[in-house]
């Protein structure tokens, strides 16, 4: 009975020394334990695939990435528990800084989260395209622009989601090629690919890697790309240059780290990000599989991208809350 | 035809490929027979261990996790009125019954056969007609997933002939629990009484969980310590008697059909299915009355149907790259993962890995048909522990399924409180498949209701200018007068002892 005592005893002393001797050990040096990769989509989605090719190949000192999914709310769950994590660098989330203004601006969440989130870098940029079905009557973006014109609002334009980044750079296209269409907002991505393909919608704007797949067999046509360059993964795709327009839209993705995260430690995970960008497996996954644009932005040109870019954005974001409040 | 030929051969052809497939069948078995844990949940799961694979092994696995975990539902369905896997929820109904009237052999074993039939008519669905499916599946835009869902409401009617009025109040409870959220056209937060968690919604399987283990095991612990009927199963055969199989060929063959077409929709899913192939097996009939005492009918439209839906979502996933479910969602991240382009293309070009996914899929059905045979005679022993023994065991089961969906602890309270809630409702008079079909067919219908509003620009009537949606409403319209029509004929549509 005593012997049972001493050991339990024994084991207390222990169990309560534990924590302190981590606490040492977080002093010394950083990462000292697994880090948490929040991937605000389910699992085998494109951030999700694209999160799994960093995590085999990023080094952090020995210590493992783990990815965790937590899905829902367009995304604005997993950043706002990335947004509430201890800021000591163990939780980071994978997401953009457009997404997140849309999250604030559309009122999903009552934090200015881009604002207040620590980039640490912007990795990928994915364009927008617009496509059509491959038996529609628009071969290219004047038959549609003329059709447009001549029956404003008509033509059936659909994407996913009725307010953040896929409307507004919907009212960019509009603007520039001075049209008015009726919009018609989808919940997933799967279902307005599967509306275009059965002809339920006229136009569908999503991502240049979402259209690749149905754009190579010729199921769907893509006739403009949102950025003043074209795509390197739809060469033969008129892009916004090709028309004069001075409208652009790209959406970004990258790495955040909760407000207040120390800099060394924002530091040491830019240089960790950056260095997986040099290996060329992990280039050739991202192109080929994935067709994201690989770019590299630091912490401090991501936040400087934000600054130059995020006040238009903001003025489209309300406009386009202020459109459907109207409707 | 030759496709599947070739990709079974090549699979049997390689041990290694089919041991991994045997034990993606095995893994997925085990996770649909626990209450908590999921198909779904056991693909993302396995997901990055197929990282290291090639994409023929990494693809026969997940697909054997995925029929695997859908057949191992009806376990506990049957032993214990409680679902194994939420799309197993209707084979309660008569399976449970039967197992109390001491016919459990009899029900798990018709029961597995019902699964393996839905899995073998499906892959000849999917093998034959994949690409044609796939039109039919185009067909249906915002109007038609609308005039779906209606239908689908229509159900309830003769879910609940014994009280209508209570169903229909279930019913819309379910809807409402269904809209809790971010509303799918604004982003406006609804119900959400500021928790910033809930924007996504109830978390679906927390949900269906809390209302039918958690409910039940409550439900259930009221008769601890007082002396219970004990169920007891003497004997599973190996194949329900001929006699059986013959006389629900009819059963067999619609319940695979509804689970095919209900498959090749994305974002409907097997509860729906297995729903509607159950009310539709009753309103054929002879004995619509028997449904629900413990009717073998019963367990043929559910398990049958949920079977067939596997095949169903394979069919868009492969000709077009777009999943039927969560499921398929999964599997085709993981053909990016393999570098493979899922599209049309592939369909097309990558006629091997098409192979491995036609034979991987006939194969699992094969594999999990034996396993099940074997497995349900370990199952049927744990009968024998003490239902105290039992019940926190799948309790941890349902808090740990329900943690790990979204790795976050709000999911256990919602799987708490619904559970709580659900206990509420049913010892109350109220019954608990009207609610689910509400709270699953409700956001269905609005989001598709306000997306088609807005394409059709406010245009109500362009419902009825679209042939399918019409066919659909029509449908749900004699599934709402069903009782009525046959009150008039003289028929008796008593839904049976368990009340609903």
């Amino acid at each position: 009975m005593k012997k049972a005592l001493w050991i339990s005893a024994v084991l207390v002393l222990a169990l309560a020394v534990i924590p302190l001797a981590e606490g040492f050990a977080q002093d010394a040096k950083y990462p000292n334990k697994p880090i948490k990769m929040i991937v605000p989509f389910g699992a085998g989605g494109g951030t999700d695939t694209m999160v799994r090719a960093y995590q085999k190949y990023i080094d952090l000192g020995g210590q493992p990435m783990v990815v965790v999914n937590i899905a829902g709310g367009a995304g604005s769950i997993g950043v706002m528990e990335t947004y509430y994590a201890k800021p000591d660098g163990y939780t980071i989330v994978c997401t953009g800084w457009q997404s997140m203004l849309s999250y604030y601006v559309s009122n999903y969440v009552k934090v200015p989260v881009a604002e207040e989130m620590i980039p640490i870098a912007t990795t990928v940029s994915d364009p927008d395209v617009i496509a059509v079905v491959k038996n529609s009557p628009f071969k290219d973006v004047n038959a549609l622009v003329k059709y447009a014109q001549a029956n404003p609002g008509k033509l059936k334009w659909g994407s996913v989601g009725a307010v953040g980044s896929n409307y507004a750079a919907s009212m960019l296209v509009w603007r520039a090629l001075g049209i008015k269409v009726t919009y018609v907002p989808f919940d997933s991505a799967a279902k307005s690919r599967a509306a275009l393909l059965g002809g339920h919608i006229d136009v569908l704007l999503c991502q240049v890697s979402e259209i690749n797949p149905v754009a190579q067999s010729g199921d769907a046509l893509p006739i403009l790309v949102t950025t003043k360059k074209r795509s390197e993964f739809l060469p033969n795709c008129p892009s916004m240059g090709d028309i004069r327009a001075k409208e652009e839209f790209t959406l970004y993705r990258g790495f955040w780290a909760p407000p207040k995260t120390p800099k060394p430690i924002i530091d040491y995970l830019e240089k960790a990000f950056s260095k997986v960008h040099e290996n060329p497996e992990f280039r050739k996954f991202i192109m080929n599989d994935l067709k994201y644009s690989l770019m590299f932005a630091g912490s401090k040109e991501t936040r400087d991208i934000l600054n130059r870019e995020a006040p238009e954005l903001t003025i489209l974001y309300k406009e386009a809350l202020k459109n459907k409040a109207q409707k | 035809m030759e496709t599947l030929l070739t990709g079974t051969i090549g699979l049997l052809g390689d041990p290694y490929s089919l041991l991994i497939l045997a034990f993606g069948v095995l893994f997925g078995q085990i996770f649909g027979a626990i209450p908590g844990l999921t198909a779904a949940l056991g693909v993302s799961l396995l997901l990055p261990f197929t990282f290291a694979m090639t994409p023929v092994q990494g693809i026969a696995m997940l697909i054997g996790i995925y029929v695997g975990g859908i057949s191992g539902g009806l376990y506990a369905a049957t032993l214990l009125n409680i679902p194994g896997t939420p799309s197993s929820l209707v084979t309660c109904f008569d399976g449970y019954p039967m197992a109390k009237k001491g016919q459990g052999g009899l029900a798990l074993s018709l029961g597995i056969f019902s699964s393996f039939v839905g899995g073998i008519i499906s892959l000849f669905a999917l093998v034959l007609i994949a690409p044609q499916l796939a039109k039919i599946g185009l067909m249906f835009g915002p109007w038609e997933y609308f005039s779906m869902g209606v239908m689908g409401l229509g159900v309830v009617v003769s879910l609940c002939s014994k009280d209508i009025v209570k169903g229909l109040i279930a019913a819309i409870i379910g809807m409402l629990l269904g809209m809790v959220g971010m509303d799918p056209v604004m982003g406006v937060n609804r119900f959400t009484f500021g928790a910033w968690q809930l924007s996504s919604g109830l978390p679906s399987l927390a949900t269906l969980m809390g209302f039918f283990a958690l409910c039940e095991i409550m439900t259930q612990l009221r008769s601890v310590g007082m002396k219970t009927e004990i169920i007891a199963v003497s004997k599973v055969p190996l194949f329900p008697p001929l006699k059986m199989i013959l006389r629900n060929i009819k059963g067999f063959s619609l319940s695979s059909f509804i689970g095919v077409i209900i498959g090749i929709l994305p974002g409907v899913g097997q509860v729906t299915a297995s729903l509607l192939s159950y009310n539709q097996l009753r309103q054929i009939s002879k004995t619509p009355e028997k449904f629900g005492t413990g009717h073998e009918e019963g367990v043929v439209a559910s398990e049958t149907a949920n079977n067939a839906v596997c095949g169903g979502a394979l069919i868009p996933m492969s000709t077009l790259g777009i999943p039927g479910d969560l499921v398929t969602s999964i599997l085709l991240g993981g053909l990016i993962i393999h570098g493979l382009q899922p599209g049309p293309l592939l369909f097309k070009t990558n006629t091997d890995i098409i192979g491995s996914i036609f034979g991987g899929y006939l194969i699992s059905n094969l594999i999990s048909f034996l396993m099940a045979l074997f497995l349900v005679r370990i199952f049927i022993k744990l009968l024998k522990v003490p239902m105290h023994y039992l019940f926190p065991v799948i309790l941890v089961m349902c808090v740990i399924g329900a943690f790990t969906i979204n790795n976050r602890m709000f999911d256990v309270w919602v799987l708490v409180g619904t559970g709580i809630v659900g206990y509420l409702l049913t010892q109350n008079g109220f019954s608990l498949p009207p609610i689910i079909l509400g709270y699953i067919l409700g956001p269905i219908i609005e989001s598709n209701y306000r997306t088609a509003i807005l394409a059709s620009r406010g245009n109500f009537l362009e419902v009825f200018t679209r042939p399918i949606s019409v066919f659909l409403l029509i449908l749900g319209l004699l599934f709402l007068l069903w009782p009525f029509i046959n009150i008039l004929r003289g028929k008796k549509t008593d839904a049976g002892a368990r009340g609903f």
